[in-house]
């Protein structure tokens, strides 16, 4: 190696050290099946059957609660979805249940476990109107220890009546229960207080306090057990309340993500201008088609908040990932060239000079992006726009925002559009689910393909999704969750909305004058 | 549960969960190099695993499996991100020099993706020419210059 490979080898290993992995091996394996630590731990078979039903929302609600990891400080603890400074030093929080404390710790084994410094998974299997729970996990002092409640409702007061630790053994933790009635309150109100108890199983006692205890479950009922109506103020899972700004009636509630439609139809158009122009240089692949973009942008992702989107994948695909059986006619194209070819086919495209600067509101720069090429010429026909809205986006990526997707989730809109799809995929296909994505799961790793019975199911979900307006409930809590959030950039945020209407509106014209309709995802 | 699976300890499992802890990380920080971006990463490893788990029965060498499985996935995640997105991120601002790892994860960015695979495997992880073009599905002979394409365009800016 030269003197800058070796540099180049340097800055790889550096850059590559700033990697987080995130275990999901309960995800990884099938839900339905036994997970691995459990079973070689020996657990007691009485207690397979409360286990297995948990397991199934972990894995559903890993994949509904994006991004929901707690990192509690060691000196400047911050929450997940919770106050900053000054607030409770622990928070929990899933659009289903908020823990918040002010002193947490787990003793066991002589060993004792804060969460202090750690990244915590924090998630809740979603239940049902009766049951959900609350389920943290994390590692420590060379141990992974996990905290399970698990919460349960009579339509008027909500409780529990089991909560679990790791035992922090080696090499296999198993579980230590403390059962009785805990947290006895009324639907729509917290638990305050402290919780001090032991429990001893398999010979390990396990104490677990928690002091300056704000804990709620069921956050989408109220009193009486009532779904929680909607209204233009939001009341966080960690109490108070937070006032949605108004917004402009010419404009769209969709939020910073791209509504999945919106975002086909700018790619469709990003891909007919480049095909045009590396056509013109004697590139000749084809272009995919509007099926094929309508089954790809609704096929089923495992981070997706709800699964596979639209009758089109549903019907092709299932729950299995178009994604992975699409080819891209441009990748195939290039395949087939001999090297030569495609250094310049590649060149043709997407040279890495020049590149142009991404810039926010103030003017300054966010990111850059390679204008040269064809994919130069095409993004040229689609701008300002098309970079002033992305600025917009990236200046607004704001810490503030993190606890947005929770507090969408808890949103009462969104938790009645959910039962209503609930109750019309029940009614259709006779399947119980709590989510499209606990639904999606229950078929997506079973076999290579989907069977007739799963594209059955896959079309009766994606119909009772558009019957129920899911994914258009689901961009508005986002965005009420999110400008509730945004504090004084509200006008910036709009602004990005606004720049997005018009670029969509753009890239669509000049699919038409092409000919091409963007197919629907409905 | 699948077929052949029982309430007893599974061996199988109890492996395939060693493997999964071993490659993890490894694995993520490759996704990471060719990505830019640690959620994406996760989410290709995992996805990933995913197919290992399901095939786990059947493969003599599912490192080998896993290394394709998440070449794979960066190439189709990548590309899934340039069509819908197309943007270079620099973390750092504009009117402050970037620091060499934002401009290395710039320019890796803007490479092909075999390019960024091969050049990332070779200085990353240490492959040989045959290794990578093992992971990459190619012929030994199209790593060579993958490798100096993307070491030309590097060496412009680094």
């Amino acid at each position: 190696m030269d003197d800058f490979e070796t540099r180049l080898s340097g800055l790889l290993h550096d850059r590559a050290a700033s990697a987080r992995p995130f275990e999901q091996l309960d995800s990884v394996v099938d839900p339905f099946d036994e997970p691995v630590r459990a079973v070689a731990g020996g657990r007691r078979a009485s207690l397979v059957g409360r286990v297995w039903r948990p397991l199934v929302g972990v894995a559903a609600a890993a994949l509904l609660i994006v991004g929901l990891v707690a990192i509690n400080g060691r000196d400047t603890p911050r929450s997940a979805g919770g106050p900053g400074a000054g607030g409770p030093r622990f928070s929990f929080v899933t659009p289903q249940v908020s823990l918040t404390a002010d002193d947490f710790w787990i003793e066991v084994g002589g060993t004792r476990f804060t969460s202090l410094g750690a990244q915590v998974e924090v998630h809740s299997d979603p239940g049902d109107a009766s049951y959900e729970t609350l389920e943290l996990v994390w590692r420590e002092q060379g141990h992974e220890m996990r905290l399970n409640i698990y919460f349960q409702s009579d339509g008027t007061h909500w409780s529990s009546d089991e909560l679990r630790t790791y035992n922090a053994q080696l090499p296999e933790p198993d579980w230590v229960t403390f059962t009785g009635d805990h947290f006895r309150t009324e639907l729509g109100s917290p638990w305050t207080g402290t919780f001090d108890e032991t429990a001893t199983e398999g010979g390990v006692t396990s104490h677990l306090h928690m002091e300056g205890v704000r804990l709620q479950a069921f956050l989408g009922f109220g009193p009486g057990g009532v779904a929680v109506p909607t209204t233009q103020t939001i009341v966080p899972p960690t109490g108070g309340t937070l006032v949605v700004p108004p917004l402009a009636a010419d404009l769209p509630d969709t939020g910073i993500a791209w509504v999945p439609e919106d975002a086909m139809a700018l790619g469709m158009a990003a891909e007919v201008l480049q095909h045009e122009c590396m056509a013109a240089k004697g590139w000749d692949y084809p272009l995919r088609s509007p099926e094929s973009w309508a089954a790809e942008s609704g096929a089923w992702q495992p981070d997706d908040f709800f699964g596979i989107v639209g009758s089109v994948g549903a019907q092709a695909y299932g729950y299995h990932d178009a994604n992975a059986k699409a080819r891209d006619p441009l990748e195939t194209y290039a395949a087939s060239l001999s090297e030569s070819e495609r250094t310049r086919f590649y060149n043709d495209l997407m040279p890495g000079e020049p590149v142009v600067d991404i810039t926010g509101p103030g003017g300054s720069a966010l990111a850059q992006r390679s204008d040269g090429g064809c994919f130069g010429v095409a993004t040229a026909a689609l701008n300002p726009l098309s970079d002033s809205q992305e600025g917009l986006r990236m200046s607004l990526q704001l810490p503030a925002l993190e606890s947005a997707p929770a507090l969408a989730a808890a949103d009462p809109a969104l938790t009645a559009a959910l039962a209503a799809w609930s109750s019309c995929v029940e009614t259709s296909v006779g399947e119980t689910a709590a989510t499209p994505n606990e639904l999606a799961r229950r078929y997506a790793f079973e076999g290579a393909t989907a069977t007739a019975h799963e594209i059955e199911v896959a079309v009766a979900d994606t119909d009772c999704q558009a019957a129920a307006d899911l994914w258009h409930v689901y961009h508005a809590a986002l965005a009420r969750a999110e400008r509730s959030l945004i504090g004084d950039r509200v006008t910036d945020y709009d602004e990005l909305t606004r720049q997005r209407v018009e670029l969509v509106a753009l890239a669509r014209q000049l699919l038409a004058d092409r000919g091409i309709a963007v197919p629907s995802l409905d | 549960m699948p077929a052949g699976k029982t309430a007893t300890v599974p061996s199988a499992d109890v492996e395939f969960a060693a493997f999964y802890r071993a490659e993890l990380p490894g694995q993520v920080r490759r996704a990471f190099l060719m990505l830019g971006d640690n959620e994406h990463a996760n989410d290709v490893v995992n996805e990933a695993m995913v197919a290992v788990y399901r095939n786990w029965a059947t493969l003599d060498t599912p490192g080998a499996y896993l290394n394709r499985a998440v070449l794979n996935g960066c190439r189709d995640a990548g590309r899934r991100r340039v069509t819908s997105v197309r943007l270079v991120r620099r973390l750092a601002p504009s009117d402050a020099a970037a620091a060499p790892s934002d401009v290395l994860t710039d320019v890796l960015a803007t490479l092909p993706f075999n390019h960024r695979a091969a050049v990332v495997l070779r200085y990353y992880a240490g492959y040989t020419t045959d290794e990578i073009a093992a992971a990459l599905g190619c012929a030994p002979g199209s790593v060579g210059p993958w490798i100096e394409r993307g070491l030309a365009a590097m060496r412009k800016v680094l």
